[in-house]
């Protein structure tokens, strides 16, 4: 057999990509029980935040979800707070103090402060907070407060999916997304979870007042704080049957830049939680993180070595196309036989992997009851975000590596 | 269910399970290779019920040769066997003992149609531009031999009247040794161009010119 680098690559990553993917259909089958949200018994008092950094246009609708909330009035406390937007965004919540939202305005200053701020000013025993870029089905509340029973869990993550996807990129983050959603699931029952995304994950306010606010110093908030919940030993929950929706960038640049603070913060914070990489920490520190890296090293180095391997055909290509003066015409006719259709292991176990990430994202479309068709948008997927995956996480490592600050924009994307 | 403990024969387990369709899916890519090596198989038995039809056909037609000057027997099925042969070296890799017997045997073969056709060329005029190729595919000894093979191939595919026999260089085998012998063949590339030697890379409008030279005294000939 011929062994050269890319195949090694190539056989290493469908090895290990097997092992996690049967790793994760495993652990689902032994909790087929616990994938529903069991029955909420109480009505514990939550104030749920939206932080609004110039959202003119988004923010009715986040503000409109809220309300709509199947949760006792009184119990649901929403709460606004405009970030010093330079458009209409605060204007618009004043709008909603007479259903009772509470908004208040200050001088812009991030984000984490902004929650901090929110904090400050929360009354309930939970604390969630929206981006005013999602909103939240009817009954994803109650959903995600009936996981509040047990005294160590201190947070509780949706369902979260791509709103009213639009353009291809947004299509592919809706596939992306449904993926997270199986992922999420798995890490839940891992005890693994380590990312509360911004978008209506629940907390336990007195986590916070134990162990402070969120911290400003992190591009990444709600990677912060999930894995300071995981190193102080607590757990993280997940409910598939809370959905709530966001809305993805739709194009490549605004993208780019918010991949660029995830995975950059990402490595920031496991840096500064490096002691959960440890069989102490359970699933979490023996595979999940390490694999999180491990994945992520073998797709750049895959990405890297199929951007030389590509210019190095194309150069051969030409120097081949050179020496006969480019009279390529009769050279083009390509050779049909089926003897030449290179089918080797690898193209088995690459159509494997395929069938596995597929079974995965139905078992995500089913469990969160999506009913989106997305048999095309899959193969979009397939064929797109694989390289752009790589592509990110190559220039996050290199920012990481030079040290080179990312800053939020002019939104909070 | 306490979730913080690691189960270690879950991770066994699914270790286990990993490997095993790890090494399903390399065996089935496997068998398919070895389907292939037995097609290769098949086309050595069948080119050898050809050469020894097409001996008895240039038996039969040695008595009337200009009848059949426009036939070319088995050059097709040598280039087919040829694309295969490179398929197979690039799969195996070109230590491979199947490939290296293969290789030798194609060799002779193709000595075999080359002499056919030198002798239908003086015995009956038949006009083709025969041209003996000696590479190598060590890119060391020489590294300007894919183009060289790439020239040829445009050759071929553009000029109807043109055979190729190609030769690896490292080909240990009589026949082989004594065709290098008789033209004086030591380095690759070696292109050999109806008896005339030229060492080293022929560019493409070389060859072209030497095939339209070679046409238009066939031409000549024809008229006069």
């Amino acid at each position: 057999m011929h062994l050269d680098f890319g195949t090694i690559l190539v056989y290493v990553m469908s090895y290990f990509g097997l092992f996690t993917a049967l790793f994760f259909l495993l652990t689902l089958y032994e909790n087929k029980k616990w994938v529903k949200t069991p029955r909420v018994k109480n009505f514990p008092s939550v104030t749920i935040a939206v932080p609004a950094f110039n959202e003119e246009n988004n923010i009715r609708l986040t503000i409109k979800s809220l309300l709509k909330l199947d949760y006792p009035k009184d119990k649901l406390d929403i709460i606004v707070i405009d970030d010093g937007s330079i458009d209409n965004t605060y204007n618009i919540a004043k709008e909603y103090e007479k259903y009772g939202v509470r908004v208040f305005t200050k001088r812009n200053e991030g984000k984490g402060e902004t929650l901090n701020f929110a904090l400050r000013h929360a009354k309930g025993e939970l604390f969630g907070v929206l981006d005013a870029d999602s909103w939240v089905n009817r009954n994803a509340l109650k959903k995600l407060v009936a996981y509040f029973n047990d005294p160590d869990i201190m947070a509780v993550t949706p369902s979260l999916k791509i709103g009213k996807p639009k353009s291809l990129l947004q299509k592919i983050q809706a596939i992306e997304y449904l993926f997270g959603i199986f992922l999420r699931k798995i890490f839940a029952f891992l005890n693994s979870i380590h990312v509360t995304p911004g978008p209506f994950s629940i907390f336990r306010k007195s986590f916070f007042d134990n162990n402070g606010g969120y911290r400003t110093d992190t591009l990444t908030e709600d990677i912060e704080i999930a894995l300071r919940i995981q190193s102080k030993g607590y757990k993280i929950e997940n409910s598939v049957d809370a959905c709530v929706f966001t809305r993805g960038p739709a194009n490549f640049k605004p993208l780019l830049k918010q991949r660029l603070r995830w995975y950059k913060g990402f490595l920031d914070n496991l840096l500064n939680y490096k002691s959960l990489f440890s069989s102490k920490h359970g699933n979490l520190g023996l595979f999940i993180l390490p694999g999180s890296l491990i994945s992520v090293g073998l797709t750049v180095t895959l990405l890297i070595y199929t951007i030389f391997k590509l210019s190095q055909n194309w150069f051969k290509t030409l120097t081949l196309w050179y020496s006969i003066g480019f009279d390529i015409k009769k050279m083009l006719i390509p050779n049909l036989d089926f003897f030449y259709f290179n089918l080797n292991s690898i193209t088995y176990l690459s159509i494997f992997m395929l069938i596995l990430g597929m079974i995965m994202i139905y078992i995500a479309k089913a469990i969160s009851r999506e009913k989106a068709r997305i048999k095309v948008n899959y193969l979009y997927y397939m064929l797109i975000y694989m390289p752009l995956f790589g592509f990110w996480w190559m220039i996050a490592i290199y920012y990481k590596i030079v040290g080179k600050k990312i800053k939020w924009g002019s939104k909070y994307i | 269910m306490d979730r913080k403990k690691i189960q270690k024969t879950k991770y066994l387990a699914v270790f286990a399970t990993t490997t095993l369709i790890f090494f399903i899916g390399i065996i089935i890519g496997g068998y398919f290779s070895n389907l292939k090596i037995e097609k290769i198989y098949d086309i050595e038995n069948d080119l050898k019920i050809n050469i020894l039809g097409t001996e008895i056909q240039y038996q039969i037609i040695a008595k009337d040769p200009c009848k059949f000057v426009n036939s070319t027997p088995l050059i097709e099925e040598l280039h087919e066997m040829g694309t295969k042969l490179d398929y197979m070296e690039n799969a195996l890799g070109k230590d491979n003992k199947e490939v290296l017997n293969l290789k030798e045997y194609y060799s002779i073969l193709e000595i075999r149609q080359w002499l056919l056709e030198k002798d239908m060329m003086q015995k009956c005029g038949s006009k083709r531009t025969l041209v003996l190729y000696f590479y190598s595919n060590d890119k060391h000894q020489c590294p300007e031999c894919e183009e060289q093979g790439y020239v040829l191939t445009y050759a071929r595919k553009n000029f109807d009247n043109i055979n190729i026999y190609s030769f690896d260089i490292d080909t240990k085998n009589p026949a082989v040794d004594t065709v290098k012998r008789i033209y004086g063949v030591t380095i690759a590339p070696t292109v050999i161009i109806n008896e005339k030697k030229q060492e080293g890379f022929v560019t493409k409008d070389q060859i072209v010119n030497i095939i339209l030279e070679q046409m238009s005294s066939f031409a000549n000939s024809t008229k006069e």
